[in-house]
């Protein structure tokens, strides 16, 4: 180990506005290793990455590349550094065809014009890597919108192969494969090691991290915690360091022990049995009056799913909901609503705040749906808004404000009065903090606890493990569309929760 | 429904008499207009169409057929080629423009096919041109207007679209008139795009910037707007400004005494156009051969004037129609007859 | 059973040629419509007729062909009316300061090519790299664009030299010249297709940010997807001014939307990524063609522009139709 590391980051860090993405991302990359990167959700494992690619700049920090330090001024200058990276969220055309795809970066040409045969036989070098493993209908002039997820992970893959880079990124390649593409996916990794190539890697499956990787680099709240080699480690080691040395179960504002509030014998506010549909299957759990019950584990695997079906906005195969004992089928969101679902999403900008209008005209059109009005009183409807916002305590100069002028938090606290002008039955919250300061966050939660004293039945979705574990009475833990554990009481801990979200699926 | 039936027989056989035996000559004669912005062109069509079926008592049938929709140029070439293949022998068009029409119609001329436009100018040789003299038009009107001030004065002028050629032809006949008189200051020339909200707002905005204003020379189509801001601004008494012969304005008109006169641009062109159109046809020769106009291809219509003078009369001859119908005229058969030999 | 296993053989090839041939729903349109306006017309379906056409819309086609490459890319351009009428003035003007000796003429082609180029240039870089939104950008420089055309021939007029209608109008061993030039502008798209650059366009329409991710010079990609449109649209100038023989600086204005219209009834999506320059050329003809026909079928007058309207949006349909059918 005396050779120069083929890339090293030395504190390279990144803010987007108030939010630190990463702190402080240290890594050291040498020729012919697959090192593994591993952090839980939002802790600046993919803003590292990016930086590498160049796609995200950095705001400080070292980056050196055959010990001299170099800029990544963008893709294509990463490009030109011999940088290869697979995106996370693809970067696939979904109407240009597999050979396209791959060779995209760097088309073949013969004067002005593609190479075609050029194109169809470098794709098929690499195409042939995964040949027998690929399924049904992938060939080299399908387009990729018509392919499968997982193929066109695949073609993902290709393409990233096909730039031929000396480093290699894959941010989570293998989260669609199945457990021969994996295979597959690993026989390639380690001929590419062979050749002295540097892989970066990451995967949320501890079992192919000890599978594939020679060394791990753990991140933690933006931070580079440690390295390890892999032969010298095991799993209790890695999601030790990952979760924090002070890290205790239970911390700040205090859960209830549902064992002791919640009666068996209520008749639960909502109740879901059997509930499958794209993104999940065979959901089935209760929550009771006054619970919050929350969602964990990796990001989409089928939480937000879930609870968009609940409010009708995503189709149920199969499976059954209660709310109240009373069994309902939220067709959509109109229907969801009258039935007294109330949901919000941390996608503000998609779900929630309706820009450019005025506060006023953003707590209300829920009451509106349900009233069933259709003219409008505005000195009625402050009326009824007052009670909701006071209850946010929210703060704004007066009802015309635009939204827009508002924090995100206050923002949040807005989307939320909408939902309480009219009492719900069930609340569903699709991580609702994200883009939130703390401050804001803790008001939010006291508010969601306080919702629940009133009775009302709280689903709680949220990315951030700390957030459920100090929230949540009772946290199911989801796993490649299933639940794979539910902890309650004294087994809500960072551990466990690390633990079962990690499990091979 | 038998009734019915036997009535529909009669008719066929009435018309396949008349394509036949009972005229002695049949034409078809196609329009083309390639802008319907206003009322102005469908009362233009409305009245040609008129005039054809007038030639019916004199035993000639004139069928014309219409094309009339928003086009562009190439839509309006379309037009003229629709009417070749259709086998016209006279096509009538209101043009987009005045020299994209060169090739086209050289090529219905080939087909012995007679081409006439109207309204605008077109710089073919193988068209002519039956309309009123654009130039003329303003000129009368600057004309009046010189008279009414007495030959002093301060003068804005609102034209139409930069670039149009009967907004270029206006232009030159108002500076002509003005400049023969010393007295009269052209203070501003602004364009308003023949739209009565713009033309509104544009005298707005010179009423602020010249508060002395004795004269305004407004093209149609904007003068309604004009004259709207002046009476906002109260100064109805004070300022001569041209005007409009559409029915709303001449009430307008009527209603608050205003000192306004207006040169007359028909919708009765086409149907003037009509009518020489069906003699040329018939084979007869111009007494004076179309040769006036920057192209050398116009046969100019006299344009009536409306002023104090015969203001009366006109408000009188549109009495009952709705407020956008305009005061109109147009060479009557007996009238184009004395046109020719 | 055997019905619907044929039935569904038969949408799964309708499926593939869709996919590999957006334009096929609306060449089938255009077939009809050909039909329909010999069935009211029969003349019009005659030689003569049929050069007349292509005559008429050969500019058009061209701006179709020209407004495709930066649909391509997500963007829109609603300055190529504009680009026609200033290429259209400069030309006319050109021409005629330097007489119409034919190598004159050539060179007043290439001034033109080079002025429809550079207002490509200018709207790519306005709306790419000031990254300013499209529909906006270029509605702003066609109002540019057109008060420098306004500038350079303030009121329509200037013959063009014979030596150039003519040509237009001309006949070569029996066959129209625009015939010649239809064939010209087909191998050109079909050469065009197989550039590397208009699949890069396409990718980029299809994911900016995929394609920035992959690499590629995306704004490069777009301006350059301009400047193929300011080309083509300056060719369709020089067809414009064939058939019109003179300069209008206010000829072109209204042909954007219809070549945007071409563009959509020819199977691309303003969306981006997909769709085929062929079905755009095809589009043009199918306007040209309902015009002609609400004529030919005896629409009163005061009903054509509605009739029009109505048309246009029923063979709209018609393709998404069937697209849709042969997707499922």
């Amino acid at each position: 180990m005396t050779a120069m590391p083929k890339l090293q980051l030395n504190g390279v860090r990144k803010s987007y506005g108030a939010t630190k993405a990463l702190r402080h991302g240290d890594l050291s990359l040498d020729a012919g290793e697959v090192h593994v990167l591993i952090g839980s959700n939002g802790s600046g494992k993919s803003t590292l990455c990016k930086i590498v690619a160049g796609s995200v700049r950095p705001d400080g920090g070292e980056v050196i590349l055959d010990g001299q330090p170099v800029e990544i001024g963008g893709p294509q200058d990463a490009k030109a550094k011999s940088i290869g990276i697979f995106y996370q969220e693809l970067s696939l055309a979904a109407h240009r065809t597999v050979e396209e795809n791959i060779c995209l970066p760097s088309l073949p040409l013969s004067g002005p014009f593609a190479d075609r045969r050029a194109i169809t036989e470098r794709a098929s070098r690499y195409l042939k890597l995964f040949e027998g493993v690929t399924g049904e209908g992938f060939a080299l002039d399908t387009p990729v919108g018509h392919l499968r997820e997982d193929q066109r992970q695949l073609v993902e893959i290709m393409k990233t192969l096909a730039t031929e880079a000396a480093i290699l990124i894959f941010d989570e390649p293998t989260s669609s494969l199945d457990r021969s593409q994996v295979e597959r996916f690993f026989a390639v990794l380690k001929q590419l090691k062979t050749e002295g190539r540097s892989v970066v890697f990451i995967s949320h499956r501890m079992d192919e991290i000890f599978e594939i990787g020679d060394r791990v680099t753990v991140i933690r709240d933006g931070e580079t915690v440690g390295t390890l080699k892999i032969g010298d480690t095991d799993q209790a080691k890695v999601i030790a360091l990952m979760v924090g040395e002070g890290a205790t179960p239970r911390s700040g504002a205090e859960a209830k022990n549902p064992a002791t509030t919640i009666r068996s014998d209520i008749t639960p506010r909502l109740s879901v049995s059997g509930l499958s549909g794209k993104g999940f299957r065979d959901i089935g759990f209760d929550v009771a009056p006054g619970e919050i019950v929350g969602f964990g584990g990796l990001h989409g695997q089928g939480q937000s799913s879930v609870l968009r079906a609940l409010f009708g906005a995503a189709e149920v195969a199969a499976g059954s909901i209660a709310l109240n004992g009373n069994s309902v089928t939220p067709a959509d969101p109109r229907a969801a609503i009258r039935l007294g679902f109330a949901y919000v999403s941390g996608d503000r900008g998609r779900d929630g705040v309706i820009r450019g209008r005025s506060i006023l005209e953003n707590v209300t059109p829920v009451h509106l749906l349900r009233a069933g009005q259709r003219l409008l009183d505005p000195a009625d409807l402050k009326q009824k808004a007052r009670p909701a916002l006071e209850a946010l305590k929210t703060v704004f100069a007066g009802y015309d404000q635009p939204v827009t002028a508002l924090s995100g938090g206050n923002q949040q606290k807005i989307v939320i009065a909408r939902w309480l002008v009219d009492a719900p039955q069930v609340l569903l919250l699709d991580d609702p903090t994200k883009g939130i300061d703390l401050g804001a966050k803790a008001d939010l939660f006291a508010l969601i606890r306080k919702l629940a004293e009133d009775g009302l039945g709280i689903v709680l979705y949220s990315s951030e493990d700390n957030e459920l574990l100090q929230n949540a009475d009772r946290i199911l833990v989801f796993n490649g569309g299933r639940i794979a554990r539910e902890l309650a009481g004294d087994e809500r801990t960072p551990y466990n929760l690390y633990h079962a979200a990690y499990e091979a699926a | 429904m038998k009734h019915r039936l036997t009535a529909v027989a009669a008719a066929a056989t009435f018309i396949v008499a008349g394509a036949t035996g009972a005229f002695a000559q049949s034409y078809k004669i196609g329009l083309s207009n390639g802008w319907i912005g206003s009322e102005w062109r469908t009362q233009m069509i409305e009245e040609a169409e008129a005039a054809a079926a007038a030639w019916k008592e004199r035993g000639v049938d004139v069928e014309v057929v219409v094309q009339s929709a928003n086009v562009d140029v190439p839509g309006q070439i379309a037009h003229v080629r629709n009417f070749m293949n259709q086998g016209v022998d006279a096509i009538i068009i209101n043009p987009n423009s005045p020299t994209a029409f060169d090739p086209v119609f050289r090529q219905a001329a080939a087909q012995g096919i007679l081409v006439i436009s109207t309204d605008a100018e077109v710089s073919s040789s193988d068209a002519i041109y039956v309309g009123i003299d654009q130039t003329d038009w303003a000129a009368k009107s600057a004309q009046w207007l010189a008279d009414t001030l007495g030959g002093e004065g301060k003068v804005v002028a609102i034209n139409g679209v930069a670039g149009h050629p009967a907004n270029q032809m206006r232009v030159e006949g108002y500076t002509s008139v003005f400049d023969n008189y010393d007295g009269i200051e052209v203070l501003n020339e602004v364009n308003a795009n023949w739209d009565q909200a713009q033309g509104q707002q544009a005298m707005q905005n010179l009423l602020a910037t010249y508060p002395d204003i004795d004269g305004v020379w407004v093209q149609d189509g904007m003068a309604a707007g004009a004259w709207r801001a002046i009476m906002d601004a109260d100064k109805t008494a004070d300022i001569a400004a041209t005007g409009e012969i559409r029915k709303d304005f001449l009430d307008i008109w009527a209603e608050n005494d205003l000192t306004s006169g207006a040169s007359v641009n028909p919708p009765g062109v086409m149907a003037s156009a009509l009518n020489v159109a069906v003699f040329m046809l018939e084979g007869r020769e111009l007494k004076e051969p179309a040769d006036a106009g920057q192209y050398g291809n116009a046969l100019y219509l006299p344009i009536p004037f409306i002023d104090g003078s015969n203001f009366e009369e006109v408000h009188e001859a549109v009495e009952g129609k709705p407020g956008y119908y305009s005061y109109t005229s147009a060479l009557s058969i007996d009238d184009a007859e004395a046109l020719f030999n | 059973m055997t019905d619907q296993t044929a039935s569904n053989s038969l949408s799964v090839a309708g499926q593939r040629l869709i996919a590999r041939f957006p334009f096929v729903p609306a060449a089938i349109i255009l077939v009809v419509l050909l039909a329909l306006n010999g069935w009211f017309e029969p003349r019009s379906l005659s030689f003569g007729a049929l050069r007349g056409l292509v005559s008429t819309y050969l500019a058009l086609m061209l701006l179709a062909m020209a407004q495709s490459y930066v649909v391509f890319a997500s963007d829109l351009d609603l300055s190529v009316g504009a680009i026609v009428s200033l290429v259209n003035v400069v030309m006319v003007t050109v021409m005629q300061s330097l007489g119409g000796d034919p190598l004159m003429v050539l060179f007043a082609c290439v001034v033109g090519i080079a002025v429809g180029v550079a207002c490509g240039l200018f709207n790519g870089f306005v709306v790419a790299a000031l990254r300013l939104q499209a529909i906006v950008a270029t509605f702003a420089t066609s109002i540019f664009f057109t008060g420098i055309a306004l500038y350079v021939l303030p009121v329509a007029g200037a013959p063009v030299p014979e030596a150039f209608w003519l040509t237009y109008a001309s006949s070569y061993f029996g066959i129209p010249f625009v015939f010649y030039v239809l064939a010209l502008v087909l191998v050109i798209l079909t050469l065009l297709a197989r550039s590397g650059l208009v699949i890069r366009i396409l990718t980029v329409g299809d994911d900016a940010m995929g394609a920035f991710h992959s690499g590629l010079p995306v704004t490069a990609i777009r301006i350059k997807g301009y400047a193929l449109c300011g080309l083509f649209a300056a060719l369709a100038a020089m067809c414009l001014t064939g058939d019109t023989a003179s300069g209008d600086p206010l000829v072109g204005g209204q042909m954007t939307l219809n070549s945007v219209a071409a563009v959509v009834l020819g199977g691309t999506a303003l969306s981006g990524g997909k769709g085929s320059v062929l079905g755009a050329v095809i589009g043009a003809l199918i306007i040209g063609l309902i015009n002609s026909l609400v004529f030919f079928v005896g629409t009163p007058s005061e009903w054509q522009n509605l009739v029009q309207g109505l048309a246009i949006l029923g063979a709209l349909m018609i393709g998404v139709l069937v697209s849709r059918r042969a997707q499922k």
